[in-house]
């Protein structure tokens, strides 16, 4: 029956015209026949005409209230809902005002926060049919979950055993620097063709890298990326055939690509890429058995994603089968691209997201509260309202319109704040990631979206109780606190107990991140990080090192003799700049977060047994004066000096951590390792143990370092090393920067021209260190001190509301003998009843919640015990504080007044 | 014309509607505002500018049917007829007018 009323009412939509005329024509008739009535009592007809229509009424209203039955009748009575709302929130300012600013805040800190996920995580990649695009990882068969690139070997056997890919590539990075006048370094990367055409590439002049190109001794070939070509030349159509000279190697152009297309690698776009050459594999890349090469796919017309993993889990079954040594216990995931982009992010964003919707429920519960309290005092309107016929429905429909109404209404206040924290939080950047945030079109229906939806959430309890039309008890409560009254606070405490919650469980988040700022902060580099100037230098291949033939089927490039003299040569004349202390050389800067590592063994056999697990560390090949410039200390045996040639047997200085770890009950000075590593000729001997310090990056608990002469490198396998990068230290007694000149002039003119790079401070790389706790700390600080703050404001408002309705009673208790301190105890018993509540309830949140933040932890626990008390203290403080407010007034009330109070 | 007490209460004009109809079978809305007017004698008057909002949402809930027919004069009216699911409304709001008016009467008692 009632289905079939909402059709006959739907019907009557459709058919709207057709009812407005039949109600036309049914009053029509009627007056027809009330004139003929009337004249039949014989007055003229214009008179009883007349007398009829004003009897009637004034027909268009008549069909007006008709219509109001129609589903359409709800837009109408929407408008008119709009106009009562403003009216009742324009009656109320002080009311409006902090409701909607509270709203604002929540819904502002939302959108700032779906800003990053829209832009991180919901822009499409901008590729031709994107969802034919996999990833293909190798992966452990018992975790599927773990993305791992592929091991040549493999990579070539899909390509040539797989009937599901259309194109199928892999691609590693390159960067070269120009062997010219004016050096330049380019960024790009080496590619087995199949790559470009997956990603859909169609080059404007010229062609793709072919798989000829890709054949062990053709690889000088290069596609240029648009960006490229327009700046080193100019666009010129006829650049196909120029050639870039690189040392060793020279390469001639093939082709250019359009503008629009970005490179996809290491799970993101790539859009500083400038150049593609082949990646050309040799017997060692066949032969290794670590997993390097990220593998892209782009799948065959009509080939599901579901097809293609089964073929591969196949093929990767008979490869397990056909070389167990590699690839036993390993399967293959695909993986689409638009996934793969997502990575890691998803979880962080997704955590802050999770914050923050903490931060707009609390906002919401407040609003929620005010809007009861309100009802009280609009019991009134609402008995007046029912007694005119306002139905139930109709009653709702008018609050939850209000409602909605405050949280569009501070919807452009949101966006402001919103717009301020991106702006504010831009500089504090995870991962360099912020600078393209915008409040584009999808955001702002994000924001309206959440506030029509913040508008239905605290608004429909508010609603339902203020609709709920009990004559009786809204007559009796228009006095005193009773059973409608009681029954709203008890939903209000409801409410208190949930703000309470949530904002302990944002607080106990803020308490973690800034446990863990202040543990980072108190990790001592093990260095004197002032002072430190480091740049780099790029030594093209050609001129420093020589060919040095094709041992093992790989061509290799060895230091030049001359090397040595060159650096000896720079670091003597930077070291006698006025200012400079001392310098010296290392592979990468302190603090950079780059650290390169190696397996060893622990005796001097140089081909350990491939299956054996093996000790790992980080190393760095480093100048004689590198402990003296960082003030490292050597706690045992001697710092490298000019005995350490490349000639002079190979040694190794290792650091306290190690030499407690592998040689706890004796010296380890004299004793050997070998490092497991291609072209690592000989063992090295222990000649020193320095002091623990963290080089690469604070973060990373006891760590192993070991650190070799620069002299005593091995030779590289040449065909992808264009340049050697090292990087200079230097020690000032005075202001690093103002060096920075002097310091470039020495380079080029020892170092033959070479363009230094990265000139940076130390401090500036030991600041970066804290970039992603500070960004996070920033972030659960600010909406920490949001919950925190709303969450006193919804404690305040209960219970001061809960005084006025309890007024009547206090006056009765005092008058009865109680003492001021009863009446207090009275309210601050209530006030900390909810607040223990709600503690309890965010304590068992928490201990749930924070394991989603262990990642950017450092050096504390997710339940922390000592946090998490700490932080329901405060929380306790906080609402005790909101408490002695009301309860204050309730001691001050005067039993005569009270009791004649209504 | 003022409005007078006689005016019909807002809840017990379908009551009357539905009851009209079901002693006087078929009857158009100027017919019943005479009906209801002649049946109470005079005592009642509906308010006209209510009837037809309130036969159309009726008809809505499926409490009565209507048609186009001609009237003896030759004008074409509409017709409304009482549906079962009318029969059994008009029960459950004849009970709950009795309710009221007894309840009404005691508290007029009592005072």
């Amino acid at each position: 029956m009632i289905a079939m009323s909402w059709l006959t009412r739907l019907s009557t939509i459709l058919r709207r015209d057709v009812v407005s005329q039949r109600i036309s024509e049914e009053i029509e008739f009627h007056l027809n026949e009330r004139v003929d009535e009337l004249m039949e009592q014989g007055m003229p007809e214009e008179k009883a005409r007349a007398l009829a229509t004003r009897q009637f009424g004034n027909p268009t209203l008549q069909k007006e209230r008709t219509r109001e039955m129609d589903l359409l009748g709800w837009v109408e009575a929407l408008g008119q809902n709009l106009r009562y709302g403003f009216r009742m929130l324009a009656r109320d300012p002080g009311f409006t005002t902090v409701a909607v600013l509270t709203l604002a805040l929540g819904i502002g800190i939302n959108t700032s926060i779906f800003s990053l996920i829209s832009d991180r995580l919901l822009k499409p990649l901008p590729f031709k049919d994107v969802d034919r695009i996999v990833m293909v990882h190798e992966t452990p068969l018992n975790n599927p979950r773990e993305w791992n690139s592929a091991a040549v070997s493999n990579f070539v056997a899909w390509r040539d055993l797989n009937r599901v890919f259309e194109h199928i590539g892999t691609v590693n990075d390159a960067t070269l620097s120009t062997a010219e006048e004016t050096p330049e370094r380019l960024v790009g990367l080496r590619i087995q063709y199949g790559y470009l055409e997956a990603l859909g590439a169609k080059p404007i002049l010229g062609r793709l890298i072919s798989p000829a190109d890709c054949k062990l001794g053709n690889g000088e070939v290069v596609v240029l990326s648009h960006k490229l070509w327009l700046r080193r030349y100019n666009g010129d159509p006829h650049v196909l055939g120029k050639i870039i000279p690189a040392g060793l190697r020279n390469f001639t152009i093939i082709g250019v690509l359009p503008a629009d297309f970005q490179s996809f690698a290491f799970g993101s776009l790539a859009p500083e890429v400038e150049f593609w050459i082949p990646y050309e594999f040799t017997g060692t890349h066949m032969q290794s058995a670590s997993r390097y090469v990220a593998v892209t796919g782009r799948l065959k017309p009509g080939v599901s994603l579901e097809q293609a993993q089964a073929e591969m889990t196949r093929i990767a079954a008979n490869l397990a089968q056909a070389n167990p040594k590699l690839n036993k216990g390993w399967g293959v995931t695909l993986v689409p691209i638009t996934e793969a982009a997502i990575g890691d992010a998803r979880t962080s964003l997704f955590t802050l997201q999770g914050a923050v919707g903490f931060v707009l429920l609390i906002a919401c519960a407040n609003v929620a509260g005010l809007l009861l309290a309100r009802l009280s005092s609009r019991q009134h309107e609402i008995g007046m309202r029912t007694a005119l016929g306002a139905g139930r429905g109709r009653l709702m429909f008018q609050f939850l319109t209000e409602s909605v109404m405050l949280s569009v209404l501070s919807s452009p206040l949101a966006l402001l704040i919103a717009y301020g924290g991106i702006r504010v939080l831009a500089p504090y950047g995870l991962e360099d990631n912020f600078k393209n945030l915008a409040i584009d079109g999808r955001v702002l229906a994000f924001t309206a979206f959440l506030s029509i939806l913040a508008g239905l959430l605290f608004g429909l309890i508010p609603a339902m109780q203020g609709s709920n039309r009990n004559l009786t008890a809204m007559l009796k409560d228009s006095g005193r606190a009773t059973t409608a009254g009681s029954s709203r606070q008890r939903f209000r405490s409801f409410l208190v107990i949930a703000t309470i919650a949530s904002a302990l469980v944002l607080l106990t988040g803020t308490g973690l991140m800034v446990n863990t700022f202040i543990r980072l902060v108190r990790v001592a580099p093990g260095f004197d990080a002032k002072n430190l100037l480091t740049f780099q230098l790029l030594l093209p291949t050609g001129q420093y090192f020589k060919d040095a033939g094709a041992p093992n089927g790989q061509a290799m490039v060895r230091p030049s003799p001359q090397l040595p003299f060159v650096f000896e040569q720079l670091l003597e004349r930077l070291s006698q700049l006025p200012g400079v202390q001392s310098a010296a050389i290392s592979d990468t800067p302190p603090l950079s977060g780059w650290s390169h590592g190696t397996n060893f063994t622990l005796d001097t056999s140089p081909k350990p047994e491939p299956s054996t697990q093996l000790p790992s560390a980080f190393f760095h090949t480093v100048s004689a004066d590198f402990f003296r410039t960082l003030d490292v200390p050597l706690l045992q045996g001697r710092p490298f000096d000019s005995r350490d040639s490349s000639t002079a047997p190979w040694v190794v200085i290792v650091n306290q951590s190690m030499a407690q770890k592998y040689w706890p009950d004796s010296n380890p000075i004299g004793r050997y390792l070998t490092f497991a590593m291609p072209g690592e000729e000989q063992p090295r001997q222990v000649i020193g143990i320095s002091r623990d310090m963290r080089y690469g990056r604070l973060n990373d608990g006891l760590i192993y370092e070991m650190f070799v002469p620069h002299t005593q490198i091995p030779a590289l396998t040449g065909h992808f090393h264009f340049y050697v990068r090292k990087t200079i230290i230097l020690r000032t007694t005075v202001d690093p920067m103002i060096l920075i000149p002097a310091a470039r002039k020495i380079a080029g003119q020892v170092a033959g021209n070479r363009p230094i790079t990265d000139i940076k401070m130390v401090e500036e790389y030991f600041d970066r260190q804290f970039q992603n706790p500070r960004f996070y700390l920033l972030l659960l600080g600010i909406f920490g001190a949001t919950a925190l703050m709303l969450a006193a404001v919804g404690i305040y408002g209960v219970m001061a509301y809960s005084v006025k309705m309890r007024t009547h009673e206090i006056g009765v208790r005092m008058a009865l003998g109680a003492h001021q301190k009863d009446a207090m105890w009275m309210i601050l018993r209530q006030g900390l009843t909810l607040t223990f509540i709600g503690v309890a309830a965010g304590i068992g949140g928490a201990f749930w919640l924070t394991r989603f933040i262990a990642g950017v932890l450092y050096g504390i626990q997710p339940t922390d015990p000592a946090t998490f008390t700490i932080v329901a203290l405060t929380m306790i403080g906080v609402a005790l504080l909101a408490c002695l407010v009301p309860g204050r007034r309730a001691t001050n009330v005067d039993p005569a007044i009270a009791l004649r109070h209504e | 014309m003022a409005r007078q007490k006689n005016d019909i209460l807002q809840g017990t004009l379908a009551l009357l509607v539905l009851k009209a109809l079901q002693s006087k079978g078929p009857m158009h809305g100027y017919g019943l505002t005479t009906h209801i007017h002649e049946q109470s004698y005079d005592l009642l008057r509906v308010e006209e500018g209510s009837l037809y909002p309130a036969l159309h949402r009726m008809e809505q809930d499926g409490w009565v049917r209507s048609e186009w027919k001609v009237t003896e004069k030759g004008r074409r009216a509409r017709f409304y007829v009482l549906t079962p699911s009318g029969q059994e409304q008009l029960v459950r709001e004849r009970e709950s007018w009795t309710r009221l008016t007894k309840g009404v009467a005691r508290i007029l008692r009592e005072a």
